[in-house]
């Protein structure tokens, strides 16, 4: 991949770290419905799976908009770096 | 590598070469039966976290490898199906430049296997989102050690280029360049036998060709390691916590654990955008297993219910149990005939259920053993379920009839009359 620029402790976005991310406070908002009572018994089952929809969705559409944005940015100078995949522009 | 087809005569027998021809510069650059030619199908030494497999199906299929590991880690948590075919395609398929894998197969037989597998893959994912056989934690725990090594070696990974290069020094690496490079002086884009990562379509570019491109370098991302400001905030919470729980305040046990899960998510998406969140992922899974663990053993309902009424009204409708035994005596109840009709569930997880009923009463017994033994009124058998009607000793006309409804999914039942039956 092409070095990209960073300002700071700022960097261009990891997919995987937020997928996981979502996912962890997807299952973590899952623990607190349980915890709280609000699901119970074979709901569980069903609730249990969400958070990894979420997080495989955030990471998707998070791709998607890297895959555009770097194209649009190419389409705009052409001697730019070749999209890079799993990391966003910024 | 380059998104350029090779020059006319360059070897073109790496698996992932643009195949039959010159690609499109746009749209699918394989066509559907190369895509279902699964003997072709190699894993990459190129691009690998763990052992090549979703770089290889990337390649295979010509899409962004990303896509294919978040596929992948999430099927790992719907019926294992992604470990499924992770661990499989591991077995079944070769490295890149080899023939045969661990499990040594021809092309065809490594077709049919690996139909197999995805046909296996497919009733794993349907039996856990349809409600078949119920989440396989065991399959989740080994998914997750795979996870953190994945990670682990996906942080640690050489950033040396995809390939070797195989042009002059002033040739375009494998790895990604800036342009599709299609000069006759770049030679071809990759070696036979290392075959290179999938890349988005290129745009044509107006860079000379014969302009040598970096090496790829792989970025030190700068900022502050997330994983200690994650420990801190646990830290802190644990010991708010637990000063709540000491001084009265019900803290459930499976919270300590919810709070490690919660700060680990939280730093690893402030960590997509900002700082170093390396760590975070393993600590995060290792915090989510602990708080389903924690969640298990909070609801499990362990012990012994030992109990003799001598009454029909302290004879309970029904008995529950997640762990343990019940033992039910009903022939201390002085009034019988007030039990006519009515029903006593008796539910035990793992364990035994043992009642023994009055002599003088009509017994009915619906009992449903997953697996272990039982002894209904001196009948024995094994696992499935029965429905045993014994009736009372004593004659008369006004012989009250009892219903028990006992289920066991594993351990024992045992249905006694009074005096033995």
């Amino acid at each position: 991949m092409a070095a990209q620029s960073t300002t700071g402790a700022r960097h261009p976005l990891s997919i995987g770290h937020l997928v996981m991310g979502v996912a962890l406070l997807g299952l973590g908002v899952v623990w607190g419905l349980i915890e709280g009572g609000v699901v119970e018994g074979d709901d569980i089952r069903f609730l249990l799976p969400a958070p990894w929809i979420l997080a495989g969705v955030a990471g998707l559409a998070a791709l998607v908009t890297s895959d555009r944005r770097a194209l649009a940015a190419q389409r705009r100078a052409p001697s730019a770096p070749d999209p890079t995949s799993g990391t966003l522009e910024e | 590598m380059t998104t350029t087809p090779p020059p006319p005569g360059a070897p073109t027998d790496a698996p992932d070469a643009p195949r039959d021809g010159p690609a499109p510069a746009n749209g699918p650059r394989v066509t559907g039966p190369e895509m279902r030619n699964l003997a072709a199908l190699r894993r990459s030494r190129s691009d690998k976290k763990v052992a090549g497999v979703a770089g290889g199906i990337s390649r295979h299929l010509d899409i962004d490898p990303i896509i294919t590991r978040v596929v992948l880690v999430v099927l790992f948590f719907f019926g294992g199906a992604g470990l499924i075919v992770y661990v499989a395609c591991w077995l079944i398929v070769p490295l890149d430049g080899e023939e045969s894998a661990t499990v040594r197969l021809d092309d065809r037989g490594r077709n049919v296997a690996l139909a197999i597998v995805g046909g296996l893959s497919v009733l794993a994912l349907l039996g856990d989102s349809l409600g078949g056989w119920g989440f396989p934690w065991p399959l989740a725990v080994v998914g997750a050690i795979v996870l953190v090594v994945m990670f682990s070696r996906g942080r640690f990974a050489d950033p040396s280029p995809t390939g070797p290069p195989t042009g002059p020094s002033t040739g375009p690496s494998t790895g990604p360049s800036t342009g599709p490079s299609t000069g006759p002086s770049t030679g071809p884009s990759t070696a036979p036998g290392a075959p290179t990562a999938w890349q988005p379509v290129a745009q044509p570019s107006d860079q000379p060709s014969d302009q040598p491109v970096a090496a790829p370098v792989k970025e030190r991302r700068a900022g502050p390691r997330l994983f200690s400001y994650a420990v801190a905030i646990i830290a802190i919470g644990i010991g708010v916590l637990a000063s709540l729980d000491l001084a009265g305040v019900p803290v459930a046990d499976s919270a300590y654990p919810a709070l490690a899960l919660v700060a680990s998510g939280a730093m690893l998406t402030v960590g997509a955008f900002w700082g170093r969140p390396g760590g975070l992922i393993a600590l995060g899974l290792v915090s989510a297993l602990a708080t389903a663990a924690t969640l298990a053993i909070g609801d499990l309902d362990a012990g012994q219910i030992d109990r003799a009424p001598s009454t029909s009204s302290g004879v309970a409708s029904d008995y529950d149990l997640d762990i343990g035994e019940i033992k039910l005596d009903l022939t201390e109840v002085v009034d019988p005939s007030e039990l006519d009709g009515r029903t006593v569930e008796l539910d035990v997880g793992l364990g035994r259920i043992e009642v023994t009923v009055p002599d003088d009463v009509d017994v009915i017994v619906r009992s449903d053993l997953g697996a272990g033994d039982s002894t209904i009124f001196g009948d024995q058998s094994s696992g499935g379920t029965d429905t045993v009607t014994s009736s009372a000793r004593t004659s008369g006309a006004d012989v009250p009839t009892l219903t028990l409804d006992v289920h066991v999914d594993l351990g024992e039942i045992e249905i006694n009359r009074e005096g033995g039956n």
